[in-house]
């Protein structure tokens, strides 16, 4: 494992940033130049109106594709810079937010639902001070613990809020195979959850279940 | 009423020929420069009103020609491109007298009202 302040984690992040940043100068070439086909064909429709239409529909996907790619890089970015300081200040709304999007494709293969609750990313009363890249695997290893555990068309929502006083992040499931005291510990038994216990002692945190219902929470202080 | 006169700086070619086509559409007069000493050299013989700097490129950075723009005293308004996770570079721009700055990839209909607000600034600032 490396350290907090690993050269190799460093590294990685130096060379990801750079990379979405190229990634973002490929991607304002395509939404430029895909503008532009679409100004040509308002001047200049083409006589044929299927084609036309098969045109715009080419073009949309374009376009829709383009916002998916501008966000993930959005994300992607924070993420490769999440090394470049080994203390910060973490929203805890917004971890929840970029860790969800960076585990959505390990949840759509299992065919499970993976959402962040909508909540507002100014207030501060959930931030926190640690280490960027620890907290992300820690909310990231509690994601995939669940995932571990979940039949395919369940669904996970990952909340920021308070817990019991502490500030932390809650992951609320549906669509259990148990009763929700025996999917806790279903959890616990789970091969991810020591993995998930190493990761958040680092950040002087605990991992819990819920005796309310299906959830896992990460509480960090 | 004249057209906006525009150059656009930015080292990556197929941007920024796509970006002008569409603004010269919309009844803008584009410019295009590459590079920083290319767009220096345009700004010898040709007056523009805005002046669209990418912040980061080969050879002589943004932030430089912004420098370079701003000891000719040229009387134009620069507003600068930078890329997600470089506000600094944006920021330090404005405090170097920049009017703004705009992230890639650009709405156009923004970069143009910016355009706009950029050129009304500075003649409010002319007087």
């Amino acid at each position: 494992m490396s350290g907090i302040n690993g050269k190799d984690v460093e590294f990685f992040g130096k060379i990801t940033a750079s990379m979405t940043h190229e990634f973002k100068n490929v991607l304002a070439i395509i939404k430029e130049s895909a503008g532009l086909m679409e100004d040509i064909t308002k001047i200049a429709p083409l006589s044929d109106s299927k084609h036309q239409e098969k045109f715009d529909n080419a073009l949309a996907t374009v376009k829709n594709q383009l916002n998916r790619g501008m966000e993930l890089s959005t994300v992607f970015n924070r993420f490769a810079h999440s090394p470049d300081k080994p203390r910060a200040e973490i929203n805890l709304k917004d971890l929840a937010e970029r860790v969800v999007t960076i585990s959505a494709r390990f949840a759509r293969l299992k065919h499970i639902t993976l959402t962040a609750a909508p909540g507002d990313k100014a207030d501060k009363s959930l931030n926190i001070t640690g280490n960027p890249v620890w907290a992300q695997m820690a909310v990231y290893q509690a994601i995939e613990c669940c995932l571990s555990q979940l039949p395919p068309e369940s669904e996970i929502t990952v909340t920021s809020r308070m817990i019991d006083g502490h500030k932390g992040i809650q992951l609320d499931c549906t669509n259990v195979q148990t009763d929700p005291a025996g999917f806790c510990e279903s959890l616990k038994n789970a091969g991810h959850w020591q993995e998930l216990e190493t990761v958040v002692a680092v950040m002087d945190a605990h991992v819990q279940t819920s005796d309310k219902g299906p959830a896992l929470m990460v509480v960090f202080d | 009423m004249d057209k906006l006169k525009v150059l656009l700086v930015d080292d990556e070619e197929e941007f920024v020929s796509a970006l002008a086509e569409r603004l010269d559409i919309r009844g803008i007069a584009a410019h295009v420069a590459t590079d920083g000493e290319q767009a220096l050299e345009m700004i010898e013989t040709e007056a523009f009103q805005v002046i669209v700097l990418d912040v980061i490129m080969p050879g002589i950075s943004g932030l430089e020609v912004l420098q370079r723009i701003n000891a000719k005293q040229v009387e134009t308004a620069v507003i600068l491109l930078t890329g997600h996770g470089s506000t600094k570079e944006g920021l330090e721009g404005m405090r170097m007298g920049a009017f703004d700055y705009l992230m890639k990839p650009l709405d156009i209909d923004e970069l143009i009202s910016k355009m706009h607000e950029a050129v009304e600034s500075t003649k409010a600032q002319r007087g």
